[in-house]
């Protein structure tokens, strides 16, 4: 019974032969690699600095060692907790209101049977999408001025007073999360609708012999395909909780609006570029990194036990 | 096949709310658009009265005309392009050279060069060590700190992985008995049956260098070398006396309609490139989002 099995092993080539083999394959990935070198493995080297007294005369390897001071100074002030508060505050607003918004517009848009009003619709959707932060808040500056917006000339005319949108610290996360939703609903729900478009037909025409109606069809099928594609996108944005992108909230941003509209990506641009605190404020971004990176291994393991959906 | 549709009552009602619901969004999206162009084009006068709504009133082009006679405007226009032009090449150049040894799954080292671009994704050093490294290399006032931090983006690279690897491999090992070298195969064979893809994340880098703001105001002091939207940040966050207006315009222009027209000015290459661009994009996103 026994065949005697003589195991037959690919030629395994070694490094060196293998590089030599292909290396014209390998060549043609040097220049981007030498950027990921240059511009992102550097830097995260750089993030030593967050340790050192860093000054520009002695360059980061020679800058004096200083231990856990900057991350203490971090801890100890009070920009701390407003720039926490803030940054978690405005991620969970996104998250809150975009998944779902974004779910409810795929599915909106996948009902719709007319080809040509669904492709209006999407264009015109994913078009604001495109258009930088800095364009958004001259738009909305624009529609929300006191005087002459169109907003307030609204509200003016229904006997309201005029309000200050932009200006106000209480208003100031509600009018970012509403531009944000805006602006890219449209855009987030173009993976959504690539879920729905996935779904086996057989299933609704199964459903309908059973006699199934669409509120039902999609409770029971379309609702439960989106969900992997849902948990797999939170991963995503848990991963990003705390760093809110720059631009989004610099725009708007003025000293009055700090307390409630501060975040660390413009805090480290204002005080490491512009005071030249280079090693407290890496250390302010190093802190911000790692919680992010934890909150999402945390979160993927969270999700693995229950959807067995995970990024990794 | 398509799935039968029942006309019943409810779901006639539903058909017009989910119309209608769509309609207002897409209206939401319209009207500011409507609302900038008409106020670009708009008399000073009725800008500042706010009369404009989404027409234009006592239509004018002054505003437009000053704009382009402002030399800040024209060299800012003049970087953009030039930025958006060359490193958008530069971009694609290098991240299909990268992408293309990634996508081959029989090399040995392959799994670690795809580690090597993931993680970046998931850790970075961050503002000030970037910082540190650009001006270290003295990069900074030049076009050089708009082109390079940014050449490679690892997500557009790995998207054009995923499209390079459902390219059946027996193109490739045909063109390899026919004697073609590896960068004639990704030149002639890969590229061309990738264009999707290609035109997809080249939009996406386009409007990435046409909307650079963040390595303007990090890397560049230099006024000359200023992009279109660090032109118009500094116009949308002046205060309307501070305007330095135009040399030789005659009528006054408020800063409002200058505004307006630059923000139109800005927004229109997207809006004639982004209809052409958009049947693709879909599908490149889409194809390059598998879990490969």
């Amino acid at each position: 019974m026994n065949t005697k099995q003589t195991s037959i092993k690919t030629p395994q080539l070694s490094i060196m032969k293998e590089l030599a083999k292909y290396r014209w394959i390998y060549i043609l990935a040097i220049p981007g690699l030498l950027y990921l070198l240059i511009f992102k493995y550097i830097p995260m080297y750089g993030v030593i600095v967050a340790f050192k007294d860093y000054s520009s005369r002695l360059g980061i390897l020679q800058s004096p060692w200083a231990g856990f001071k900057h991350f203490s100074r971090l801890f100890a002030s009070r920009d701390f907790t407003i720039l926490l508060r803030n940054t978690l505050l405005l991620n969970m607003y996104k998250i809150i209101v975009m998944t779902p918004l974004a779910m409810v517009f795929a599915l909106s848009l996948n009902s719709i049977h007319n080809t040509h009003t669904k492709k209006i619709i999407q264009t015109i959707s994913y078009f604001p999408h495109f258009l930088s932060w800095v364009v958004i808040s001259g738009i909305t500056f624009q529609l929300f001025s006191p005087y002459s917006g169109t907003f307030n000339q609204l509200l003016v005319k229904m006997g309201l007073e005029p309000m200050t949108f932009l200006s106000n610290p209480k208003s100031f996360k509600t009018m970012l999360v509403v531009f944000g939703a805006w602006k890219e609903l449209g855009w987030a729900s173009i993976i959504y609708l690539a879920a729905l478009s996935g779904i086996n037909t057989e299933l609704y025409e199964a459903a309908e012999i059973d006699g199934a109606n669409s509120a039902r069809k999609t409770w029971h099928i379309t609702i439960p395909a989106l969900i992997p594609t849902m948990v797999t996108l939170l991963l995503i944005d848990i991963g990003k909780i705390m760093s809110v992108g720059f631009e989004q909230v610099y725009v708007y941003l003025n000293p009055i609006l700090y307390e409630t509209g501060d975040v660390f990506a413009t805090y480290v641009y204002r005080v490491g570029l512009g005071q030249g605190k280079f090693s407290y404020t890496t250390a302010v971004e190093l802190f911000n990194t790692l919680i992010g990176l934890l909150l999402l291994v945390i979160a993927n393991k969270i999700s693995k036990k229950m959807t067995e959906e995970s990024l990794w | 096949m398509s799935i039968k549709y029942h006309g019943n009552t409810s779901e006639k009602i539903f058909t017009f709310f989910n119309l209608s619901f769509l309609t207002l969004f897409s209206l939401t999206i319209l009207y500011p658009f409507a609302h900038v162009a008409s106020s670009a084009l708009s008399a000073n006068e009725a800008v500042l009265g706010g009369m404009v709504t989404f027409y234009p009133v006592r239509p004018t082009t002054e505003a437009l005309r000053q704009l382009l006679v402002h030399r800040g405007y024209q060299s800012a226009m003049f970087n953009t392009v030039f930025i958006t032009c060359v490193g958008t090449l530069l971009n694609l150049f290098v991240t299909a050279m990268l992408a293309y040894p990634l996508s081959r799954k029989n090399l040995r080292l392959s799994k670690v060069l795809n580690i090597v671009v993931l993680f970046p994704m998931f850790f970075s050093g961050g503002m000030i060590p970037t910082y540190l490294v650009v001006s270290s290399l003295k990069l900074t006032d030049t076009y050089w700190a708009y082109l390079l931090p940014a050449l490679v983006s690892p997500f557009y690279c790995l998207l054009l992985r995923n499209f390079f690897a459902s390219i059946p491999k027996e193109l490739e090992e045909s063109a390899i008995i026919d004697g073609a070298g590896y960068g004639r195969i990704l030149l002639e064979i890969i590229i061309p049956l990738s264009m999707a893809a290609i035109a997809t994340i080249g939009l996406f880098y386009a409007v990435d260098h046409w909307n650079v703001f963040l390595r303007g105001i990090m890397y560049i002091n230099d006024r000359k070398l200023w992009t279109l939207q660090m032109f118009l940040r500094e116009m949308i966050s002046q205060s309307e006396h501070a305007i330095e207006l135009a040399e030789g315009g005659s009528t006054f222009v408020s800063l409002e309609s200058l505004r307006m027209a630059a923000i139109l000015v800005s927004i229109l290459p997207i809006l004639c490139v982004y209809p052409f661009v958009q049947k693709y994009f879909v599908k490149g996103v889409m194809v390059g989002s598998v879990k490969g």
